[in-house]
């Protein structure tokens, strides 16, 4: 058997301890939390001696169509998100392996990234300053250009498209990162035959790129799915402004879990709330690993996840 | 990307985390409660949690000086813990989840819920220990005002006393009325309806004088049901104070939120309110900078308007427009309770009435240590200064300026000339108010949960900029109880007159 690899490289296998303790203290036995989500959940009197009540904590969930727009804006706007992030991430991440050699490669790169390390709070007051009625950037300039400004806060049909912008320039930066260090790592020698070949630096991208980094963009989008129906709450709440008039396009599950249970602070809805997301997450992620599985038999490449 | 909703895993993780942590602790407490049951109990230090602003440089100071009073008194000794007012809800609930053993805490209806801690078994029933250990508290209000926390029968906090009215009012700025020239019609006013005028008058002169002023008031408020006669119980449903038989209603499909959520539309279409709604951070920092004018629905009380030059530095003029009603969420708005897991309940409940009999004490809790922080002005008419010739009490280093957070206001020293008889008359105004209908009666939410939480969302989202006057209140108003009804408001209902009417049939026998 294979245990004769344990003995030879004992020494890693204990270096990988502290973190695997970690993973099963904090990943595995919490799992018994989702237990939660099914009972009228006392936190002094606990976990197994708390009264079940079957599904009752998800039926805010479904009940109401505040509730149904919420899921639907969920997805939509992830698909949105996810789509765009992937096509976007891999432009700037193919901008800038073509200017690798450059020397102002690094601050590039820097300067991409520094976004995300903003606090949704402080971009939603860059947003603001940008978007209010009466002192807002933007509007101040449609004025000069003779426009009649806009009432963003109080305008739906825009904020698909400010978020996304948003989650773009706060998002982009670390995961193009990922794509370019995927570009790095493709051996040089098959762009410079490609080259000889007479290949232009699309067919480039098309031929060579693409095709290698295909395995890395299937485990993000694998992993994206897993977070489909969790929407990211600094964005939707803070950008946002938290403005009513908004909701039919801006309310997500997390916001709208938020303004539920603000009131009645049940935990064992609040738990509810989590596993149903995790759980759609989860088999989503079962199936379209599945799927990729079936294309790659066909392929004859390992594209999976697991 | 990929990287959506990493926070919200990190929610999951804590809530989880804490469940198991919690499970995990009560295993442990067990073993610590029979250890420190062992050693003898003579002076047990009572820790005390509460909201403030945690600047407070001199609570060492403070905190020592009360417990030299309470080793006297009771034995024991006194260990005060502040929490931002910002992240208190939030600390103190994890604090209770966690299981930690501290002795007392503030709870209330509208922060730390009261009846989520009593639901979560985080509060000890108080009646027989406060009957027996603590006379005067106990005796100091009416049986009536603690029915108000009396649920499921018990009673798990005690009632602080000060003003258990909300008589609503607006605020202007005493500079701006003087100058607008509307002091006198301001004073004068008895509806929602005659402030239209005023804020004209108002607008004219922050126009004139080109910069400086920039609102004329920054938030309406149509939900202080109060000011239109209505006592809430929960989710918006309502019951007229003079409806001795406690029918139910939905406040936003009575006449008088029709009528305020129109005068409001009026005023933000004149141009009295922001366009576009300010978060209540934002509405506090313009009316501390100065950029507003009138504050629409503040509690008119006596020494009110010192209490807000205190915070805000602006001395103002408020009128009362809402008769008083005393109301259960009123007379509980701040109560001290006992951690179920106190190890020395007896100790706590003997502090709960030093706190609120023993003037020094409590003024020591409330203003610091005398020639330290406050000295005396005026001895024979209970009123203070800040010490040393200090200009605020915030520069003495000791200004929690909540004494109502604390116990009972009556025993606390005047901190301003104005303020000066403000408690007799609070008194007066609690004696003489109209009992609510309702006064005592609890709802219990529990069975209703899901249409609470779906109506809590759809409230939001309709309510909110009805109360700003940024929607049209003719199709709105409508649209909001529609989708009430569809979130099931009309259970909620049901279930709500059901207690009601059981409540009033046990009272009446």
């Amino acid at each position: 058997m294979k245990f004769h690899l344990i003995g030879r490289n004992l020494v890693w296998f204990t270096m990988t301890l502290p973190a695997l303790i970690w993973i099963i203290v904090f990943k595995y036995l919490t799992l018994a939390g989702v237990w939660i989500a099914f009972i009228d959940y006392k936190v002094r009197t606990g976990l197994f001696a708390s009264q079940f009540v079957g599904l009752k904590n998800f039926e805010f969930l479904f009940s109401t169509d505040t509730a149904i727009r919420a899921t639907r804006n969920t997805i939509l706007l992830n698909a949105l998100f996810i789509s765009a992030g992937l096509v976007v991430s891999l432009s700037v991440a193919w901008l800038l392996f073509e200017i690798y050699a450059s020397r102002f490669t690094r601050y590039y790169q820097t300067l991409i990234l520094l976004p995300r390390f903003i606090s949704w709070v402080v971009v939603s007051y860059f947003v603001y300053a940008l978007l209010a009625a009466d002192t807002g950037v933007v509007n101040s300039v449609l004025k000069h250009l003779g426009i009649a400004p806009i009432s963003w806060y109080r305008t739906t049909q825009p904020w698909p498209f400010i978020l996304l912008a948003v989650s773009l320039w706060h998002g982009v930066g670390l995961s193009s990162l990922i794509y370019l260090s995927g570009m790095i790592a493709i051996d040089m020698q098959l762009y410079e035959a490609a080259r000889i070949d007479g290949a232009s630096r699309w067919q480039q991208f098309r031929y060579i790129t693409f095709p290698t980094l295909l395995p890395l963009v299937i485990i993000n989008m694998l992993l994206a799915l897993a977070y489909v129906l969790n929407a990211d709450f600094g964005l939707f709440f803070q950008v946002t402004r938290d403005q009513q008039l908004l909701y039919p396009v801006t309310d997500v599950l997390d916001t709208y879990i938020y303004r539920s249970l603000i009131v009645t602070k049940t935990i064992s809805m609040a738990g509810a709330a989590q596993f149903y997301q995790s759980f759609v997450g989860f088999i989503l992620v079962i199936v379209a690993n599945a799927v990729v599985r079936r294309i790659e038999r066909s392929r004859n490449e390992s594209l999976a996840l697991f | 990307m990929a990287r959506l909703g990493r926070r919200s895993l990190l929610r999951t993780a804590t809530q989880v985390g804490v469940g198991v942590l919690a499970g995990v602790q009560s295993l442990g407490t067990h073993a610590i409660a029979q250890a420190s049951s062992r050693t003898p109990a003579s002076s047990p230090v009572l820790t005390y949690i509460y909201a403030g602003s945690s600047d407070q440089k001199a609570l060492p100071d403070v905190e020592k000086a009360l417990s030299g009073l309470a080793m006297e008194r009771i034995s024991a000794s006194v260990k005060l813990v502040t929490f931002d007012w910002g992240t208190f809800d939030q600390k103190i609930s994890l604090a209770n989840a966690a299981g930690e053993k501290h002795d007392l805490y503030y709870t209330a209806p509208w922060i730390n819920n009261y009846y989520t801690n009593i639901r979560q078994e985080y509060l000890l029933k108080l009646e027989k220990l406060l009957a027996d250990l603590a006379p005067i508290l106990w005796g100091s209000m009416t049986p009536d005002t603690w029915d108000a926390a009396r649920v499921g029968g018990s009673i798990y906090g005690a009632i602080n006393q000060q003003i258990f009215v909300k008589p609503f009012g607006p605020y202007i700025r005493a500079d701006v009325a003087k100058d607008a020239g509307v002091e006198d019609a301001f004073r004068a006013l008895t509806s929602y309806d005659d402030i239209g005028p005023i804020m004209a008058e108002v607008k004219k002169y922050i126009d004139s004088k080109q910069g400086g002023f920039q609102y004329v008031t920054v938030a309406a408020n149509i939900n202080a049901t109060e000011t239109f006669g209505y006592d809430v119980v929960d989710s918006g449903l309502v019951v007229k104070s003079t409806d001795m038989a406690g029918k139910v209603g939905l406040y936003s499909d009575t006449l008088e939120y029709s009528r305020a959520a129109l005068t409001i539309r009026q005023w933000n279409e004149l141009g009295y309110t922001p366009s576009e709604p300010k978060t209540s951070s934002e509405q506090q920092d313009a009316w501390k900078a100065g950029l507003s004018t009138m504050m629409m629905s503040g509690v008119v009380k006596p020494g009110g308007d010192a209490e807000i030059k205190g915070r805000w530095g602006h001395e103002v003029i408020s009128v009362a427009i809402a008769e008083p009603l005393l109301t259960t969420a009123g007379s509980t708005a701040t109560m001290t309770g006992v951690n179920s897991l106190s190890a020395n309940p007896e100790a706590a409940v003997k502090f709960l009435e030093l706190l609120n009999s023993d003037v020094r004490f409590y003024n020591t809790l409330c203003k610091g240590i005398e020639g330290v922080h406050w000295e005396w002005d005026d001895k024979a008419s209970l009123l203070i200064r800040p010490a040393g010739g200090k200009a605020s009490y915030a520069d003495t280093g000791y200004n929690p300026n909540t004494d109502w957070q604390f116990g009972n206001v009556f025993n606390s020293y005047y901190t301003a000339r104005s303020q000066v008889g403000a408690w007799p008359a609070t008194a007066d105004l609690n004696r003489n108010a109209r009992p609510s209908p309702l006064l005592g009666f609890t709802f219990d939410g529990k069975s209703v949960d899901t249409e609470r939480a779906a109506c809590a969302a759809v409230a939001k989202e309709f309510g909110e900029p009805l109360t700003f006057g940024i929607v049209d209140p003719m199709t709105q108003i409508p649209a909001l109880n529609k989708a009430l009804q569809a979130a099931g408001i009309d259970r909620i209902r049901a279930e709500m007159q059901k207690q009601i009417d059981a409540w009033m049939a046990a009272k009446k026998r």
